[in-house]
């Protein structure tokens, strides 16, 4: 009995660490080839302003994604997300929207396609504001 | 249980593990969910200081620009560096919610309704955005109207 316990336990194991990613046969992780140059945004504002999202972002060959959240208490929202093409230096508006009075947590999401996995996060930057 | 069986279980176990930190390694890293991502804000070892320029390209110079709606004035600084410059409303009689910023942080933020003169020390190397960064709830965008005026901007390194 603990010997099939040992089977299945090392089974199991070598299924949730290994076989998925030689299946895949996943691509090196693409991190370094997007750079965040900037992020834009007010920290503090009145709750009769909507929130801009700016940035800029070194665009490598291809497209390249990104995905703005905000994150309100426990409830978390994709306010917007889009779709850039390089090679570029690209500046401008990533998103804007209203928040209500209280802290809010601003993510920006930079992705780049990852093999046959979808996309993959390759930088990020969280910011706190605060509407009155 | 044979103490064989159970050395054998263990050794299974290990070389699973290794095989797939070295998995791992080969492909440049484990996978990473999105709450393990750093923060990856450019930094290079051969920075190139550029000036402070309008969308389109346009150098600002000291000069006095206009930057309309939502557009970002930028520069790279590749030094400790303290700028300062003067800006305002595009339009008389409305607002501009200003931010410098430095990479991700915000080194200078306001409200303004007029002229207001300002004076950042940017900690070091990276690119520097300013912009109006908020529109009044519940209208259109006013383009037309919305945007600042910048002038008098100067960069010099950081006593």
């Amino acid at each position: 009995m603990v010997r099939v316990v040992i089977v299945v336990f090392a089974i199991a194991l070598v299924v949730a660490l290994g076989v998925p990613r030689i299946a895949a046969r996943l691509p090196p992780v693409p991190v370094s080839d997007v750079a965040l140059l900037s992020v834009l945004a007010p920290r503090q504002l009145g709750a009769s302003e909507a929130v801009g999202v700016f940035a800029g972002i070194g665009l490598p060959t291809g497209t390249t994604s990104y995905r703005v959240r905000v994150c309100s208490g426990e409830t978390c929202t994709t306010v917007r997300q889009g779709t850039l093409v390089g090679p570029a230096e690209w500046w401008g508006r990533l998103a804007i929207f209203e928040l209500t009075p209280g802290h809010h947590e601003v993510t920006v999401f930079v992705l780049r396609p990852w093999g046959r996995l979808g996309d993959r996060t390759v930088a990020r930057h969280v910011m706190e504001v605060v509407v009155h | 249980m044979p103490r064989s069986s159970m050395w054998a279980g263990f050794a299974f176990v290990l070389a699973s593990i290794v095989a797939s930190v070295a998995i791992d390694r080969a492909n440049g890293g484990p996978p990473l969910a999105e709450n393990g991502v750093p923060s990856a804000f450019h930094a290079s070892d051969t920075c190139s200081e550029q000036p402070f320029s309008l969308p389109g390209g346009r150098r600002i110079d000291g000069a006095r620009v206009e930057l309309r709606g939502n557009g970002i004035a930028r520069g790279l600084v590749c030094t400790p560096t303290r700028l300062t410059a003067i800006v305002e409303p595009r339009t008389i009689g409305a607002q501009a919610h200003v931010v410098v910023s430095w990479r991700g942080s915000s080194l200078w933020e306001a409200l303004l309704e007029g002229p207001q003169r300002l004076a950042v020390e940017v900690p070091g190397q990276g690119w520097v955005a300013i912009g109006s960064v908020t529109i009044p709830t519940g209208t259109e965008v006013d383009l037309e109207r919305s945007g600042l005026w910048i002038s008098e901007l100067s960069v010099a390194p950081s006593p």
